[in-house]
């Protein structure tokens, strides 16, 4: 595939005026709450509700609303718990996928194609439609309200096979023979050639699940009803409904619970551009 | 392997549940009597009216803007596209929650930011949570730009992998920037849209978190919608048979709708 031709090379970065104008506007309002956050938080209550408003960054600089918060809610227990929480998550889904995957890829077994296709129908599938039934069994097993019952229940890693399938089925089978003659059972081949081989993989699925985890509400809010195992968006939308009238302190509160994932998420953005593209382009 | 018996029992008890009574305390089969209930409920077909009204216009925003703004980065140089991917993605990554105590800071009944610019220009008393006529577009509009950089980022990967030569081709002939967009970009492009169209429209009946949090359904159901109905009826009302024949009729719903748009949108793909 050409990278373009030598004689019309100047033209390639032409680009119109106007639609860079609405790209960059469009930004603007994608990033606007995310700005009122980062703002809001620094400022005295009595500036957010004045009218008009003043948003002005650095004016009446406070640190109160941060004080506030972290003096009275449980911020760092309900970041400690959704930590835990979602790091769990991505262990165990990133164990499940790199396992399934190798299995899809390269083992031959009956019904592998109808088993893969389920897993497959399973990814195009509303996750919610299980909320019922998984609280029912989990209800049952007296898993509710656990820390165990909340990982295992949050565990979805159709996506993770998906896609370590597609990274294990392109590695060369020469490998895994020449691992064989070497004396390799499976286990030994299984963790010897096939994770070292597949740390991209495990990178993407390991990010992808714990940033979904540890965003999740619905499924939070239904599992968890004891205080200590509050996870930080049950804790958040409690603290919201407690400080109703203090708009600074919700602003707080809210930069407090972003600014962990939105560090993170800068470190780690090549992952999330191979998760995202995985599924929809081919090569 | 066995892990899909994981979920296909859950899905099965779904639907064995929905054919009953079940409350906590008890289980009892009472046969179609959920789906008959359902069907003469208002409840349901508002909330279904509700899903459709943001499906609406949630799903064109959110294929339309993020297929501009990646044809938009073409033309642009790689520092530029990493940095609108970087900003554009970041509220993907936010916690809903953290973006809805934010909107709701705007949009809140009276002491709400834009309430009171309304309030300022005469408008009184002007609510966005009272008529869902309202209601339903703003928070469209809301969700459309929290969720778009996933799309703008599968669209720029596909743009990418277009051959520069065909846009080279194009321009000697004389095609402007529209016709490149019209009969280069689109027909490349028709299986990842496909995929986009298919994953939003499935992601758009399932629309919950922000509704419930900024409206909770209300008035009466009006900006309601189906996850939002089987969530409450189940976990706010205790009847789970009742919710689960929803979810099955919501995972029928959705099935239907991967089906028909696989089919009218299937055409044949493009070599290169």
């Amino acid at each position: 595939m050409g990278k373009g031709g030598l004689i019309l090379k100047s033209h390639k970065k032409k680009y119109s005026i106007p639609s860079t104008i609405w790209m960059v506007i469009v930004v603007c309002i994608v990033m606007a709450p995310l700005f009122i956050m980062a703002v809001g938080a620094f400022k005295p209550n009595l500036s957010l509700i004045q009218t008009p408003v003043d948003l002005v960054p650095f004016k009446d600089f406070t640190l109160n609303n941060v004080k506030k918060v972290l003096a009275e809610s449980e911020v760092f227990l309900w970041l400690r718990n959704s930590f835990i929480l979602s790091f769990a998550v991505a262990c165990t889904t990133v164990f499940i996928s790199i396992c399934a995957g190798y299995s899809f890829a390269k083992i031959n077994f009956r019904g592998k194609v109808v088993f893969f296709s389920i897993v497959i129908a399973t990814m195009m599938m509303p996750k919610q439609i299980l909320m019922i039934p998984n609280y029912l069994v989990a209800n049952k097993l007296h898993l509710q309200d656990t820390m165990v019952g909340v990982v295992l229940t949050s565990i979805a890693p159709a996506f993770g096979i998906f896609l370590s399938r597609q990274a294990i089925s392109s590695l060369p089978s020469e490998l895994f023979d020449a691992a064989e003659i070497d004396g390799c059972g499976e286990v030994d081949k299984f963790f010897r050639v096939v994770v070292p081989l597949s740390i991209p993989t495990v990178g993407t699925i390991g990010i992808l699940s714990f940033f979904s985890t540890f965003n999740d509400y619905i499924w939070q809010t239904i599992m968890i009803s004891g205080k200590s195992l509050r996870t930080l968006p049950i804790g958040m939308s409690y603290f919201a409904q407690l400080q109703n009238n203090n708009k600074a302190a919700q602003l707080a509160m809210a930069l407090i619970a972003t600014v962990p994932l939105t560090v993170l998420f800068v470190l780690c953005q090549k992952f999330f551009i191979k998760g995202a593209t995985a599924g929809a382009v081919k090569g | 392997m066995i892990f899909s018996i994981f979920y296909l029992f859950p899905l099965l008890y779904g639907i064995l549940v929905s054919f009953t009574d079940f409350r906590l305390s008890g289980i009892d089969f009472n046969g179609l009597s959920n789906y008959k209930k359902i069907f003469s409920n208002y409840a349901f077909w508002r909330s279904l009216a509700g899903t459709a009204r943001y499906a609406v216009i949630v799903i064109p925003l959110q294929m339309a803007v993020p297929l501009w703004i990646a044809n938009t980065l073409r033309s642009h140089g790689n520092k530029v596209n990493v940095l609108v991917k970087l900003f554009i993605y970041l509220p993907n990554v936010t916690c809903s929650v953290a973006l809805v105590i934010v909107w709701n800071f705007l949009f809140w009944p009276n002491i709400g930011l834009f309430s009171r610019i309304f309030d300022n220009l005469g408008i009184v008393g002007f609510s966005f949570f009272d008529n869902a006529n309202i209601s339903i577009p703003v928070i469209s509009l809301l969700i459309v730009f929290s969720c778009m950089g996933q799309n703008v980022v599968i669209f720029c990967a596909a743009i990418n992998s277009i051959p520069q030569t065909y846009y080279e081709a194009a321009e000697l002939d004389g095609a402007v920037k529209f016709q490149q967009f019209r009969y280069i970009t689109i027909p490349f492009l028709s299986s990842v849209i496909t995929y986009v169209l298919v994953t939003n429209s499935i992601g758009a009946l399932q629309i919950f978190v922000i509704p419930q949090l900024m409206t909770g359904g209300g008035p009466n159901y009006a900006s309601s919608t189906l996850l939002m109905l089987i969530y409450n009826s189940a976990f706010g009302n205790n009847q789970f048979g009742y919710a689960s024949a929803i979810g099955v009729l919501l995972f029928i719903l959705s099935g239907i709708i991967a089906v028909i748009q696989f089919k009218v949108t299937k055409r044949e793909a493009i070599e290169y």
